[in-house]
């Protein structure tokens, strides 16, 4: 398994994958004009990934997100019921989900998304960047 | 070439470059001054060397030649006199007082010969025993002390330098000469004074031919600059200042006088600014000194056919620079112009492609302009609209010319309608897509009994839309659906809502209150198809102002820390102004947000409905 980086722009987050350190990051603002086409590599390597994981092994997964749109949501949606269906499977997954305490939009948004999974989670306060 | 550049510019073959032809110029400039300039130089630095050379060898070889002519003619005329003096045969004879005819005879043919052969005016002796003077014609003369003209001898006599060289005027010959006088015997009590003569004037002939130029003079001067033979036979006995100015007299003077066995040169101006060289060389053996002066042109004349061949050079090189230089641009500038054709056919490909694109991309505007006329088309006009409420006011600002977000309104009798507020997944082409379907299926829901139940509006909306987009199949990617606030108003007492993630805000008395839609977005595939919405009723009041609006209000992003506008902010808004007319609140809503997005782009399709009933 690669680890795949993908660098942030004004409309899609940083993207980092790393399969020897078990960490999954998100950060940025999400709003590409074509969300699918966009995580849709992304899914593709949770899949495999996730499939590999040795049950020893914990995977954390950061959301920094301060904006999601409506598109996106549904794909970070789909990427936290995979990460919830491997946790169901016996695999260590854990998420944690930043925001900045100024943010009240963030925050919602992320008490929203952490309603349905199992996986456990912590929502963060962040610092300034 | 400038001819045939001027046939190629008619033919309008060749492409001229502004940029490059200034080169040419600058280039063309400075060469031209360059060759001038080496020519220049090399022209004085030759003219230079040449006066340099003048001054210090030529005009000393010149002078170094008559003064040695002149010096060995001295030198030769007296060793003659030696001879004469050592002569056994005379000396006896002036012993024994000349009576001795036959000797007196003998000497007088050899003082002749002497004249004669060897090329002397004349020979003489001198006694000082008897006084006589002895010439090659024989007794000349009787000298006595009284006699100015005999003064010569006896101060030779008792000179005690044993040989002289003297200018001397002849009154017995009446003519100037140049004398030779040995003293015979000892030099404390000589026996005789004699030597040999040249003539002055053959002297002077001979200087003429020594000059060298149209325009030199040759003197011979003595330390004070009084003129005992020059080339010129009357200017004996005149002084050098009546030839050249009392500064170069004294200056030449001066340097004689300080050393004078050497050679000296000067140079000088006259008053017509001629510029003239002199020069000073001693004759040895004696304390006169040749003085030679020369016109600066007349040594220098042959720098000017010098002047002329370099500028013939230097304009054969620019010619041949100018030939060359345009030779080789012809081939070097080939590629240069082959790569301004390239380039210019490059811009042209580009202008074409450029409107090509600008065509196409014409052609989807317009298709979009038509979209948007058809969007417009399925939503509710104006005056449909302002029947449903007492007053209003309506946000309406897709992001993209049209948009997933839409409002809606049916009113199938006096007393009941339905309001509605949507936003459609996504925004632009594919949002206003999703906006036609769902306002489609509203419109056929209100023929139904569905239409006084906001909550089974949603939840039938929700089904028919999951059947209609396909949403069975687990592999698609593509879920898509929409959110919704429908408001049932009935008799304009009660208001009945209910909301697929929109709310409906509420400001009646002090308080702005919010009542939250379900969390279910209505055609989605993570929302069950079975799924119950909520419905949830409220009394009107007379004052009574609702607001409902899309995600793209609350999500605009701005302000100082770039987040969301915020539900804060906006229930802000609705607690100051809800008082206002509804044309002030237009404004404010649309300002507030205007301001807070600042130079960001609108992120997300904008509706934000306001009304009472």
């Amino acid at each position: 398994m690669e680890t795949i980086y993908i660098e942030g722009t004004k409309s899609t987050p940083e993207v980092h994958l790393d399969p020897e350190k078990n960490l999954i990051q998100l950060k940025g603002q999400s709003y590409p004009e074509n969300a699918f086409k966009f995580y849709e590599p992304i899914f593709d390597w949770l899949e495999q990934y996730l499939d590999e994981l040795k049950e020893e092994a914990t995977v954390v997964v950061d959301f920094i997100l301060p904006y999601i749109n409506t598109s996106s949501s549904k794909c970070i949606m789909m990427f936290l019921e995979k990460c919830d269906e491997a946790f169901l499977a016996g695999k260590q997954v854990k998420l944690n989900w930043y925001y900045h305490p100024d943010n009240e939009s963030e925050l919602e948004c992320a008490e929203e998304f952490v309603e349905d999974i199992s996986l456990p989670f912590q929502i963060i306060p962040r610092e300034e960047e | 070439m400038i001819r045939t550049f001027k046939d190629r510019m008619d033919k309008g073959k060749v492409i001229y470059d502004p940029t490059a032809m200034k080169l040419v110029i600058i280039a063309s400039f400075i060469i031209i001054f360059a060759i001038v300039l080496v020519g220049s130089i090399s022209y004085y630095i030759t003219q230079n060397a040449v006066v340099k050379k003048l001054k210090e060898q030529d005009l000393t070889t010149i002078v170094e030649v008559v003064s040695t002519k002149i010096e060995s003619r001295i030198d030769r005329a007296i060793e003659t006199s030696s001879i004469l003096a050592n002569d056994p045969a005379v000396i006896n004879w002036l012993e024994e007082g000349e009576t001795d005819p036959l000797a007196e005879k003998n000497i007088t043919q050899k003082l002749n010969m002497i004249a004669k052969e060897f090329d002397y005016s004349n020979a003489f002796l001198a006694s000082s025993k008897t006084g006589n003077y002895w010439t090659e014609v024989g007794l000349m003369d009787q000298l006595s002390e009284q006699a100015q003209n005999d003064a010569w001898f006896y101060k030779t006599i008792h000179s005690q330098i044993p040989v002289q060289v003297v200018i001397d005027y002849n009154k017995a010959r009446n003519e100037t000469f140049v004398f030779i006088n040995r003293l015979m015997g000892d030099v404390n009590n000589p026996l005789a004074v004699v030597g040999v003569g040249l003539s002055l004037k053959e002297l002077s002939d001979a200087f003429d031919s020594y000059r060298y130029g149209e325009n030199s003079k040759l003197w011979l001067i003595n330390d004070q600059g009084a003129i005992y033979l020059s080339d010129t036979l009357d200017e004996r006995g005149l002084n050098i200042n009546n030839f050249i100015p009392n500064q170069a007299k004294d200056g030449i003077l001066q340097e004689i006088s300080k050393n004078p066995n050497d050679s000296h040169v000067m140079e000088y101006e006259d008053r017509e600014g001629n510029l003239k060289d002199l020069i000073s060389y001693p004759i040895q053996s004696t304390k006169w000194h040749l003085l030679y002066q020369i016109d600066r042109n007349e040594t220098v004349s042959f720098l000017s056919s010098v002047k002329w061949n370099t500028f013939i050079a230097a304009f054969i090189s620019i010619l041949a620079v100018v030939f060359i230089f345009h030779f080789i641009s012809h081939y070097l500038a080939n590629p240069f112009k082959r790569a301004v054709q390239i380039n210019q056919e490059l811009e042209q490909k580009v202008t074409e492609r450029t409107r090509e694109l600008a065509e196409k991309n014409q052609a989807v505007m317009d298709s979009i302009d038509y979209a948007k006329r058809i969007q417009e088309s399925i939503l509710p006009g104006k005056d449909e609209w302002d029947r449903q409420f007492r007053e209003s006011f309506l946000l309406w600002e897709p992001k993209d010319i049209v948009g997933g977000d839409f409002y809606w309104a049916k009113q199938w009798n006096e007393n009941e309608c339905l309001i509605a507020v949507g936003d459609c997944t996504g925004h632009g082409v594919p949002g206003a897509l999703m906006s036609m379907v769902t306002i489609s299926i509203l419109n056929q829901l209100t023929e139904t009994e569905y239409k006084r139940d906001p909550a089974l509006m949603l939840e039938q909306l929700n089904r028919i839309m999951k059947n209609t987009l396909h949403k069975e199949s687990e592999d698609s990617f593509t879920d898509d659906g929409v959110d919704l606030g429908i408001c049932y108003v009935k008799d304009k007492r009660v208001l009945t809502f209910a909301g697929a993630k929109i709310s409906l805000y509420v400001k009646m008395d002090e308080a702005v209150e919010v009542i939250h839609g379900n969390r279910k977005s209505v055609g989605y595939r993570k929302t069950p198809e079975n799924y119950q919405y909520d419905n949830r009723e409220l009394m009107i009041e007379e004052n009574s102002v609702f607001y409902l609006t899309t995600d793209g209000y609350l999500d605009q992003n701005g302000g100082e820390k770039d987040f969301s506008f915020g539900r804060r902010q906006f229930m802000n808004l609705i607690q100051r102004y809800s008082n206002e007319t509804m044309t002030v609140q237009k404004d404010i809503f649309y300002q507030a947000l205007t301001d807070y997005r600042g130079k960001e782009p609108q992120r997300d399709d904008i509706t934000v409905l306001a009304f009472k009933v």
